[in-house]
């Protein structure tokens, strides 16, 4: 007898492409490149510092120009200060009235030289049309205000 | 693989330990390192200006410098002290006594002039002295108003004057902020953080004006200097609002020298001093006499030069004088003690006390100065003998002179008393009002008819009387003289010492001034009308002119030909 022996029988079949797991670390093999990499991390992680120092540098100079400018202000009000204190001492009236009498020679008058006129009628028609109701109204609003604020004499 | 968990171990660690850093300790650390590296500033707020009626400073500031020593920088302090100072002005003793008041801050000068501050830089000692800018009060017009508006102590704070009693408005408030500084000590701007905005001192609008203040003070000080008394005072108010125009006390002195100076003369007399009023009490005295209705305006008193007195006194008239038959006008207008004594007596203790009250005598009128007084007026059960009567010519109650011009503004108003104020607006830094102060009423004293009586009998004082010296060409004046004798040491008065003064109301009708002018010992003549009374006339009619007053009545003009005038109502 005759044992039947296995046939084997060769098909063509169509089979897919190799796997890509296979040809994946090829690939990246050829694809890395290190430097790109690193600049980019080290971006990522130096800008925000660097951006934060330079903003820190430019809030320092900044504050500087206002340091500089707040003695700027000091100064010009302490120099206005001392012009108040130098024009309020020239008008003194104690030194108004020596510099008068001493320098300029005048003298207090008597009082049969000060004389009052009456206001003609002309200077009168100069002072301007007397206020109306609404200017009067207006006026009781705004009269705490410039009770205070205007000289009476 | 070992190594991964390795990396992550030590990450979670970090960052647990940031964690705990920045979050759990955060706070504390963070107030840590402010401490250590932040600074505390104060703010230090401008003080408020003082200015007068019309807004011309009397009171400003001004930046000074002040220098300090670093006593931990100084190895020698006896070497340094012998060094700095004789440019300081300062015994070495006081400059060693100074470098031990601190560790690394010692103030050696304040406040001082800029030719000491450059020698002291001269010296070049950066590390063992440093430099501070500060204010500094100054007022440009030095002995003007000095006791009104006082003077503020190096610290800036008020010690006398309105710079003291409205401290609370000029002072303002200090400001604080943490700041970090860097290696050359100036403040980094960008780390500062505000803890409190400093508030700026108020400005304060007195009602004092310069100018009436000026030639008060001219004529007083003339006064003082012509009669060779001790001092005086003058007070010119407007007796329709209360406003002092002018408040002068001579001696005076100067603020900008700072307060090592004769205490005595930074007292505000008009205001801090009572005294025996004298004869002027006598124009209340009638007035209470005709309010009350105890005695009629027709009614006459005989003068015979002395009068019988409870106790067994025996008044005199001053020069033993003798009116005879007067009524109560002519009372006031010769000022007769004898009249007033009798009228003193027909009133009685009781109305007169009353009366002597309500016109605010024996009481602080509430004005807006430090320091008032508030005069002495004894009980009706203390005038023991005739205190009834000597109290009816002045002797034997003590009054301020803004007493006098509060109760003599009663007798302008209708009866109606007035509170006197110094202040008259309060405005913040921006220059916007925070306050404005007016007219203050205190009260009806007195009857409308009764006033215009009064002040009618004290017009008859400058037309035929007393204080004729007081009269001023073109204008109506209503006064009454005081020659007061001042208290002897030892008891009783003292024959050589008065006070002469002069208190006056013009023009009459619609008056605009009430001003009391008092001298303090004058030689020589020493009544009131003849050397207060003139100090009245010049000071007035000056300040009527500068008010733009027009006169009322003609004047005595070579031509006579003085226009007559309607009331000043378009001038008040």
């Amino acid at each position: 007898m005759f044992a039947l022996a296995p046939r084997s029988r060769t098909y063509p079949v169509l089979l897919p492409d190799r796997p890509s797991a296979e040809r994946e670390p090829a690939r990246r093999r050829t694809r890395r490149r290190p430097l790109p990499t690193i600049v980019a991390v080290a971006v990522i992680a130096v800008l925000p510092a660097v951006t934060l120092v330079s903003q820190r540098t430019a809030a320092a100079r900044t504050g500087y120009v206002i340091l500089g400018l707040r003695q700027q202000v000091e100064e010009l009000e302490a120099e206005h200060a001392r012009l108040v204190a130098t024009a309020s001492a020239l008008r003194a009236p104690d030194r108004i009235e020596r510099i008068a009498r001493a320098d300029l020679g005048m003298l207090t008058p008597r009082p049969q030289q000060v004389a009052a006129l009456p206001i003609t009628t002309p200077t009168r028609a100069i002072a301007g049309p007397s206020p109306s109701a609404w200017d009067r109204l207006a006026a009781w609003f705004i009269r705490s205000e410039a009770a205070a604020g205007e000289p009476s004499q | 693989m070992v190594m991964t968990g390795v990396v992550c171990v030590a990450l979670s660690v970090l960052a647990l330990r940031l964690a705990q850093v920045q979050v759990i300790q955060g706070g504390r650390l963070q107030h840590l390192a402010q401490r250590q590296q932040m600074e505390v500033i104060a703010i230090e707020p401008h003080r408020g200006l003082i200015l007068d009626r019309r807004g011309r400073p009397l009171a400003i500031n001004v930046e000074a410098t002040s220098i300090y020593a670093v006593p931990s920088a100084i190895a020698d302090r006896q070497a340094f002290a012998a060094r700095v100072a004789p440019l300081l002005r300062q015994r070495v003793d006081e400059v060693r006594r100074r470098l031990a008041t601190g560790r690394h801050f010692a103030w050696l000068a304040r406040k001082v002039s800029p030719q000491m501050v450059a020698r002291v830089r001269a010296l070049g000692m950066a590390d063992q002295i440093g430099f501070l800018t500060e204010d500094k009060r100054a007022y440009p017009n030095g002995p003007l108003a000095a006791q009104v508006i006082g003077f503020a102590g190096i610290d800036n704070q008020g010690l006398t004057g309105v710079e003291l009693s409205y401290e609370h408005v000029l002072h303002g408030t200090i400001g604080r902020a943490i700041a970090a500084r860097d290696g050359l000590g100036r403040v980094m701007v960008e780390t500062q953080q505000v803890l409190g905005t400093p508030q700026d001192g108020q400005d304060i609008q007195l009602t004092i004006d310069q100018v009436i203040q000026h030639i008060a003070e001219r004529e007083l000080s003339a006064a003082v200097e012509r009669t060779v008394a001790k001092g005086g005072w003058a007070v010119v108010m407007d007796p329709i609002t209360g406003e002092i125009l002018a408040m002068a006390t001579v001696p005076s002195f100067n603020p900008n020298a700072g307060p090592d100076l004769d205490a005595r003369r930074w007292i505000n007399r008009p205001v801090a001093e009572a005294q025996e009023p004298g004869s002027t009490f006598k124009i209340f005295l009638m007035a209470a006499a005709l309010d009350s209705g105890v005695v009629p305006p027709t009614e006459h008193f005989f003068c015979g030069g002395s009068l019988p007195a409870p106790g067994g006194t025996v008044l005199r008239d001053a020069g033993g004088r003798r009116h005879g038959w007067q009524t109560m006008g002519e009372i006031v207008k010769n000022s007769c003690n004898i009249g007033a004594a009798q009228v003193g007596t027909r009133l009685g203790k009781a109305q007169f006390f009353h009366y002597i009250r309500a016109f605010g005598f024996g009481q602080p009128i509430g004005i807006d100065l430090p320091g008032e007084s508030a005069g002495i007026v004894p009980p009706p059960s203390a005038w023991r003998g005739p205190g009834l009567q000597t109290i009816s010519f002045g002797q034997g109650v003590s009054t301020t002179a803004i007493q006098m011009l509060t109760a003599a503004t009663a007798l302008v108003n209708d009866g109606t008393m007035l509170r006197p104020y110094i202040v008259r607006a309060v405005r913040d830094h921006q220059g916007r009002l925070t306050e404005a102060v007016g007219r203050q009423v205190v009260g009806r004293v007195i009857r409308p008819e009764t006033a215009a009586a009064v002040l009618q009998m004290m017009v008859g004082t400058t037309t035929s009387g007393t204080g004729t010296q007081a009269r001023i060409d073109g204008y109506t004046v209503a006064g009454k003289t005081a020659t007061a004798q001042k208290p002897a040491r030892r008891g009783g008065y003292d024959p050589d010492r008065y006070v002469a003064s002069f208190l006056g109301i013009v023009p009459i009708p619609n008056p605009r001034l009430a001003v009391l002018v008092a001298l303090d010992e004058p030689r020589g003549a020493y009544s009131g009308g003849e050397v207060a009374a003139p100090v009245f006339r010049q000071l007035a009619s000056q300040v009527l002119w500068y008010l733009r007053v027009p006169p009322l009545v003609p004047s005595s003009t070579p031509s006579g030909s003085a226009p007559r005038l309607p009331a000043a109502a378009g001038t008040r």
